[in-house]
């Protein structure tokens, strides 16, 4: 076998190709060989490949090629054509011989059940879609499907499911068409007539059951059996669906999917494959899937039974599918059932969700060996992204230490385990070199789950550290696919006006940094308005705010505000000092200055703008002059200083947080920032923005200690003032999420690479959990690359709960964060800057969603004077940001997620979202 | 085929086809090869395809495949007839020389490439395909759509209702004030005991009732007239306000007028010549014109009353005459039509026709319009002010 490497960016990666293929050899030695024998070693031996760096990308580059091309003759997607698969016109080196004579002896078997498949067709659809998955007949006129197929279409509404509306409030079509094969325009389509069931746990299968009407011939043709027994471990598998193309954000090499796919997406395919080890109570298998097959079958070969129901999964790595045991478990006790099953759309008061007052985190055994954990949390479905370190299953990319962490993490979950990382010892205040299995325990239990846990396993320490927020919201999600993504309208936002390409123009302004000097300019600018301001906004909090923006609009001025629902009045309607009320204040408003006054609440999710986060800080004043920031409209990025401590970096430093900010005049940067937030309110209207907000808060007890944090923290040495600007700048707007985080992504990723000598990061956080597959990971490799080769390489984080894990993954990585890694509290700022050359400035945090499908915007500034004047910024901070790592945490010093109905002493109570922007 | 009709005003087709010259330049739609300028057909064609079945029903798009073969024919035939009509004019040839389909095959791309006229759905302006020179009117639809649509909710088709005949569309209206409709003189002529009279003497006639219809989502969106309220009496202001009657239902909102003259564009000086710079416009209407031809219907579509949103630009403003011209497409029959300004939606303007207009489709080389800044001292502007009889 030659060595695979480099592959940066493929995907999968070689490694992954190469594992499975070697797994390969025990586990079908005759396709094996079959395929070893079209492997052809690379043109130049391996041993030559380091000498020189282009000739080694090439060359590895092809070793992955012809390992790709092998391994997709092992897993193919064929078509299927009048219910028969296609096995004409295969070219003679894309399918292995093995691999069509086993299929063409099953092909009756296989072919008998596949009239009972079909592709879940959805019109009227709010974000465009024209499918969200696969479904088959497991009973007469009732269809199973996953649960994040049927939640596209479905929501609960009381004691029953029911549709949710569709565009401009139409009705949705919901309907399932057997064929949608390739060349063959043939449809065969019932009607969808209810929703029976979507199973409202989301630790329990991602199950659903529709409803379905006659079809249009009237006929019935039965249903797929499903097999008594589960899969064993070796059974030869098809999973038949609809790969649907996944978007960048999820396969970022997309020609690499269209080689796999043949560029054809959406129709009926047959996947061959082999069941696995059954994870987590899950089915595992290794056929090719993408979204779209999301509520597939997965069938037996030789019996044409169901053994399981696929539901999510990495290319080869290994796909997900609720094992056969559990369908039929539905099938039996009929969860839905006594609420009028014959009716269209069922009901299901005695498997209601559980009631939101619902303590969270209740954990109970429900069988020998079998725990179920109930958190009370709405969990967005993360779009394809492999779960945390905890949830993470691909064992063909595990060290030894990765997979002694899963085996600890399978032998003691629950009881209050929520997660076992691979770690450092921590010595002190830094990280040991010292290998370590870190257990995640819920603070709530956190002396309990020390008591029992074991010192060493399999040979390593074994660390127990309060569990993070973020393993708190991870214990309850599932890694899905889905043909997921939001309905945000790239389409329409084309041409010059929405443009983002290099901007080259004079601009006058104030280059500046908070908290010295965020609200004494945002103050200056805000009153300079003549006759009109449209701001888009994450957080809307700060009374002083309001009443300059009130001030304007006594003066004549129009305001129009895009604003994220995190800028509503809190839940609690306990409206904090300093805040004022928003739904007062804006009807108010609206009643005062009429059309002059126009707010709106982005809507989030599928049918949203954007997937959880309008989380952009942006305002445009009298179409000429943009204000562009890191920090919300809050009292912690806006603090207000009085005039005698405004130079007194004492008093400044300890008045909220680390802001960057920009303040420019510049027709061009303001036509095109004003145009896209005008868009996204228009938009936002389009999609139903004015309805109150859906989504649950979640709320969080955290230590009153660490939101004191500033005041420990060490003080600025000194002011920076504002850097004037009145002259030619070179500048880039960056948007998410455009072109689903490509317009961010790439301009960010080339903008590291371009780092020679010294690159400076500033930012909240990096959440390396999210950091395993899509843009994250992009973005991390390529900082990962440069803090290996240059020489002044630099991080600020923000202190939080999740820091200690997210430094021990840069430093898996091989960044030597002992050197190069700081913390420092109130950082908020989200920068970059390059060899004192160019610099990044904006709100996209370094999470998945972050650098994806939230909205938030950047600039990256080609312009030398302002690059050394944020380098300044940083290098105050630097000065007195501390180690990274600090003694460990207790359970008293980390969040926990809220239970009684008041915080313990000590702890203060706010939402999630409060807490993680700070 | 349609009969060779001579066409008039031959400069005014030349200066449309320098306009469709100019919008096919704009969107990279024209390339000049060795053997002269070739159009990008196919998108041109798939953009008058659509625009050609943008009014059928949901029902029409599906099963009508012999509609879209037929719609395919017409939109290639279209441009290749758009094509020659272009090289004949860059050799040299005179407007005189086009044959009428072919002038209407100019409008068809004009109106595509440039200057649509883009309908409603369900009370929601549609966004102009992304072609040509229709850039800003996409910027104005994707960032300001919640306020072309509540302008558009102003704006009503009126209706002649005779007894025992069909209902027939007559024109446009728009509200203003408490209870008024602003519209054209000619469109109230029809609606009057005796037209050949005085204007101030005109009464309704009460049997010819009408009904104006502000196609808005809700119920009660008809409402009758009253009364005449005012009728303007000098030739050249072809204004008049009827009186809504008040139904079950609420009004729509009054629309807001922009009385200063500057607001539609300025004369500024180039060389030893001035020009006028005019503001980006936009007309709400209901064209309502049966086409002579069912040829030219296949290139243009049809103008079947359903309420449009026509941006384009004032090219001239004439305060002693007075008149605005402005090149938003029309479609013909648009009369009583407001024309607005769009970054500001108010309205500048009441359309009442077109210069250079060709019998065969109605359209005109430049619509002309009453500019409302010109009426602010007089009695009809005192009424548009205070909303008040």
């Amino acid at each position: 076998m030659p060595t695979f490497k480099g592959a940066s960016g493929g995907n999968p990666d070689a490694t992954n190709l190469a594992r499975w293929f070697e797994a390969l050899a025990k586990r079908d030695p005759t396709l094996h060989s079959e395929l070893s024998n079209r492997l052809r070693p690379p043109a130049a031996p391996a041993d030559d490949i380091t000498s020189e760096a282009t000739a080694s990308l090439d060359d590895a580059r092809q070793v992955v090629l012809t390992l790709e091309t092998i391994v997709r003759a092992g897993r193919p997607a064929l078509f299927v054509k009048n219910h028969h698969i296609v096995f004409d016109d295969i070219p003679s080196d894309a399918v292995a011989q093995v691999i069509i004579d086993r299929l063409k002896i099953a092909a009756p078997t296989i072919e008998a059940v596949l009239p009972l498949i079909g592709r879940i067709d959805v019109g009227n659809h709010p974000s465009a879609l024209t499918y969200v998955g696969t479904g088959w007949l497991v009973e007469q006129n009732v269809v199973v499907t996953n649960r994040h197929v049927a939640e596209f279409v479905a929501r609960q509404g009381g004691s029953s499911f029911v549709f949710r509306a569709g565009r401009f409030g139409d009705p949705l079509n919901v309907s399932i068409d057997y064929r949608r094969e390739a060349g063959a325009p043939g449809k065969d389509v019932a009607p969808v007539s209810g929703v029976i069931w979507i199973e409202p746990d989301y630790k329990g299968p991602d199950i659903a059951f529709l409803k379905i009407g006659e079809r249009q011939d009237a006929t019935h043709r039965g249903w797929i059996a499903i097999a008594e027994q589960d899969a064993a471990p070796g059974t030869e598998v098809v999973v038949v669906g609809y790969p649907a193309r996944a978007p960048i954000s999820i396969v970022p090499d997309q020609a690499w999917m269209d080689r796999i796919y043949g560029g054809a997406y959406d129709v009926k395919r047959v996947a061959p494959g082999m069941v696995g080890d059954m994870n987590r109570g899950w089915t595992t298998h290794d056929c090719t899937t993408l979204g779209g097959n999301s509520g597939s079958v997965v069938l037996d070969a030789k019996t044409g039974q169901a053994v399981a129901l696929h539901f999510a999964g990495l290319y080869l790595v290994e796909n997900y599918a609720v094992p056969a045991s559990a369908i039929r478990r539905y099938k039996r006790e009929r969860p839905w059932q006594g609420l009028g099953s014959s009716s269209s759309a069922t009901t299901s008061p005695e498997h209601s969700r559980p009631p939101s007052s619902a303590p969270p985190a209740q954990v109970k055994t429900t069988a020998p060996g079998r725990v179920s954990i109930t958190i009370p949390l709405t969990i967005t479905v993360s779009l394809g992204e492999m779960g945390t370190d905890a949830t993470r299953l691909d064992s063909a990319q595990t060290t030894s230490l990765d997979e002694a962490a899963h085996r600890l993490f399978m032998n003691q979950r629950g009881n209050g385990v929520f997660a076992v990382k691979p770690g450092y010892l921590i010595d002190v205040d830094r990280l040991s070199d010292v290998d370590c299995l870190v257990l995640k325990a819920n603070p709530v239990r956190f002396d309990e789950v020390r008591a029992s846990a074991p010192p060493t396993f399999q040979g390593y320490p074994v660390d127990v550290r309060p569990a993070s927020v973020d393993d708190l919201v991870a214990i309850s999600d599932v890694v899905t696919e889905a043909v997921s993504s939001i309905s945000y309208n790239d389409g329409d936002r084309t041409g010059p006006g929405f443009s983002f390409e290099t901007v080259v123009e004079k601009m006058k302004g104030l280059i500046h940094v908070g908290p010295e000097r965020s609200w004494t300019v945002l103050s200056e600018y805000l009153s300079g308005t003549e006759h009109k301001l449209v701001a888009s906004m994450y957080e809307f909090h700060a009374k002083h705010v309001a009443d300059a923006l009130e001030k304007e609009l006594d003066d004549g001025a129009s305001l129009q505000l895009v604003l994220a629902t995190q800028s509503r009045d809190p839940k609690s309607a306990r409206v904090a000092a300093g805040d004022f009320e928003r739904g007062a204040l804006f009807e108010q408003w609206r009643r005062e200055f009429g059309r002059k006054f126009k707010s709106v609440f982005v809507p989030l999710g599928a049918d949203g703008l954007v997937a959880n986060a309008y989380h952009i800080k942006v305002t445009v004043r009298d179409d000429r002059t943009v204000w562009l920031s890191s920090g919300n409209w809050k009292n912690t990025s806006q603090p207000v200083i009085t005039a005698e401590s405004l130079n007194d970096p004492k008093v400044t430093s300890r008045a909220g947080n680390r802001e960057w900010h920009v303040l420019l005049e510049s027709p061009t940067l303001a036509e095109r920032f004003q145009n896209h937030i005008m868009a996204d309110y228009e938009r936002s209207l389009a999609l139903g923005g004015e309805a109150e907000a859906v989504e649950a808060q979640v709320w969080v007890d955290v230590p009153e200690a660490v939101l004191e944090g500033p005041d420990f923290e060490a003080v600025a040495t000194r002011v920076l003032d504002p850097l004037p600007i009145d002259r030619q700048v070179r500048v880039k707007p960056l948007l998410t999420p455009d072109h689903k985080g490509r317009v961010y992504s790439e301009a960010v990723i080339d903008l590291i690479r371009s780092a020679r000598k010294q690159l400076l990061f500033q930012n909240q956080y990096i959440k390396m959990a999210g950091a395993a597959s899509g843009f994250l990971k992009a973005l991390v490799d390529a900082l990962v690359d440069r803090a290996k080769r240059i020489d002044d390489f630099r991080i600020i984080l923000r202190s939080g709960d999740s820091l200690v894990d997210d430094v021990s993954a840069l430093k898996r990585r091989g960044v030597d964060v002992a050197t190069s890694v700081r913390k420092l509290t109130n950082t908020h700022t989200k920068g970059i800057v390059v060899d004192g050359m160019k610099a990044l400035v904006g709100s996209h945090n370094w999470s998945a969603p972050g650098v994806t499908l939230n909205r938030d915007a950047s600039l990256i500034f080609d312009d030398s004077e302002i690059a050394q004047y944020y380098a300044q910024a940083f290098e105050i901070d630097w000065d007195r940001a501390r180690s990274a790592i600090s003694a460990k945490e207790t359970p008293e010093s980390v969040p926990r997620l809220a239970s009684d109905l008041e915080p313990p002493l000590g702890f203060k109570r706010m939402t999630l979202s409060e807490y993680l922007e700070g | 085929m349609v009969p060779a009709v001579s066409v008039n005003g031959t400069s005014d087709v030349e200066r449309m086809a320098r306009t469709a010259r100019a919008l096919l330049m704009t969107g990279g739609l024209l390339e000049s090869t060795a053997t002269g300028e070739r159009l990008k057909r196919t998108e041109i064609a798939q953009a008058l395809i659509k625009h050609l079945s943008a009014g059928d029903s949901p029902d029409d798009r599906t099963a009508g495949a012999t509609a879209g073969t037929v719609r395919r024919l017409a939109a290639d035939q279209t441009v290749q007839a758009a094509e020659r009509a272009l090289d004949k004019l860059a050799g040299g040839a005179s407007a005189a020389n086009l044959s009428d389909i072919e002038v209407s095959c100019l409008e068809a791309i004009v109106l595509v490439t440039g200057r649509p006229a883009m309908r409603f759905t369900k009370g929601r302006v549609e966004m102009p395909p992304d072609i040509g020179g229709n850039g800003p009117w996409r910027v104005i639809v994707a960032t300001a759509q919640s306020s072309v649509d509540l302008v558009a909710s102003s704006v009503g088709r009126i209706e002649l209702h005779v007894p025992g005949s069909l209902c027939e569309i007559i024109g446009t209206g728009w509200r203003v004030g408490a209870d008024l409709v602003v519209t054209n003189r000619h469109v109230v002529e029809r609606l009057v005991t005796d037209g050949s009279t005085q204007p101030d003497l005109w009464q309704i006639d009460g049997g010819k009732p009408a009904m104006i219809d502000f196609g808005r989502a809700t119920a009660n969106e008809r409402f009758s007239f009253t009364s005449l309220a005012y009728v303007a009496a000098e030739p050249s202001a072809d204004i008049a306000i009827l009186q809504l009657h008040a139904g079950s239902g609420p009004f729509p909102d009054p629309l807001a007028i922009e009385w200063d003259e500057r607001a539609v564009g300025r004369t500024v000086p180039q060389g030893d010549a001035s020009v006028f710079q005019g503001k980006q416009l936009y007309v709400v209407g209901h064209p309502w014109r049966p086409f002579s031809s069912t040829a030219v219907a296949a290139v243009l579509g049809d103008a079947d009353g359903s309420k449009r949103w026509s941006p384009g630009y004032a090219t001239q403003l004439e305060t002693s005459v007075p008149f605005l011209e402005h090149d938003c497409s029309t479609l013909g029959g648009s009369s009583g039509s407001c024309v607005l300004r769009s970054d500001c939606h108010k309205v500048v303007a009441l359309h009442f026709g077109g210069r250079g207009v060709r019998e065969l489709t109605g359209m005109g080389a430049a619509n002309v319009a009453l500019p409302l800044s010109v009426l602010v001292s007089r009695r009809v502007g005192e009424i548009l002010r205070t909303g008040h009889i």
